[in-house]
């Protein structure tokens, strides 16, 4: 019994241990630009960290593209062109679940040849896969993205 | 001994099963992020940040390059990201723990609008208009709710 107990506690402290894990490689202040957010990085902070990492993604998309609509005037053309793009984006997410989404980076990641993809790109590109673009859209896309960070 | 062990072993079952049903509860609110240790606390507000370059990328994207559009657009997110660059992600954690903790009435506030409230108490905005944008919030996220307990018992129709 005494067996049974001590390993019980051995595995919970593990699992405690585990869930204190945060993605200690990114910088400590909320903007992190010199950073490289690719697919190594994503597969590299493990799901503990990927889930709520992406739930938060999730929830801070419609301040960011606000922050940006609401620099201008409803009546100016810029306006229109962003609403237009923030609408046709959130009008996408608005079937897709945090769950999903971690499926499909999980699954876009697991080929070697899309880990140079940048996180925006591969979060951009399950989007329009999971409201469905179709397969020689998607080709197009994924080739894009991959060239866009060949290039730098 | 035996009754020892099966004691903690319900302590521990209770504990983690109350832990999560309140991280699984869908509403982001005070009481789901009460539920979150710091290792998520952490992840989620440096995931929200990430979201909010991204979101503000998918509108800009749409600007023709050094447009005038472009421009204002990019000088109005850049001076947002300044300002969360002057912002540790523990500070950010503390202050949200404590905007929780200092009213039960603000458990109602959703999590993303504390950020969005804490991030402006701690870039020096004139404490008139933060506290506009935290009446705006509360009558947002909390007026629906006339107690706590209708706020624990809320689901989401989804």
């Amino acid at each position: 019994m005494k067996k049974v107990l001590f390993l019980l506690l051995i595995g919970f402290s593990f699992a405690t241990s585990q869930e204190k894990e945060k993605i200690e490689s990114d910088s400590t202040n909320l903007k992190s630009d010199g950073f490289v957010h690719d697919g190594n990085w994503w597969l590299g902070i493990g799901s503990l960290n990927q889930l709520p990492y992406l739930t938060g993604v999730f929830d801070g998309l419609s301040l960011g593209a606000t922050i940006v609509t609401n620099s201008f005037n409803v009546d100016e053309i810029c306006y229109q062109i962003g609403s237009s793009a923030a609408d046709d984006f959130f009008n996408r997410m608005d079937t897709i679940k945090v769950g999903h989404m971690y499926e499909q980076m999980q699954e876009l990641y697991s080929d070697s040849l899309n880990l140079c993809i940048n996180f925006d790109d591969a979060f951009k590109y399950v989007v329009y896969k999971l409201s469905g673009y179709d397969g020689e859209k998607l080709k197009t896309l994924i080739e894009m993205y991959r060239r866009k960070t060949n290039k730098k | 001994m035996k009754k020892s062990f099966i004691s903690i072993l319900f302590l521990i079952i209770a504990c983690y099963s109350l832990a999560s049903s309140q991280i699984s509860r869908m509403r982001r609110d005070g009481l789901w992020w009460n539920a979150l240790d710091e290792s998520h606390k952490y992840n989620y507000i440096v995931g929200y940040a990430k979201g909010i370059s991204l979101g503000s990328d998918i509108v800009i994207s749409k600007y023709v390059k050094n447009s005038k559009c472009y421009n204002k657009g990019v000088a109005s997110i850049d001076t947002v990201m300044n300002m969360l660059s002057k912002i540790d992600v523990d500070q950010m954690i503390y202050r949200i723990d404590s905007l929780y903790k200092a009213d039960s009435t603000n458990l109602c506030f959703m999590t993303f609008h504390c950020f969005w409230i804490v991030a402006n108490q701690l870039s020096d905005v004139p404490s008139y208009e933060v506290n506009n944008i935290i009446s705006y919030y509360r009558r947002e996220d909390c007026d629906k709710f006339r107690t706590i307990q209708e706020l624990k018992e809320y689901k989401l129709s989804y």
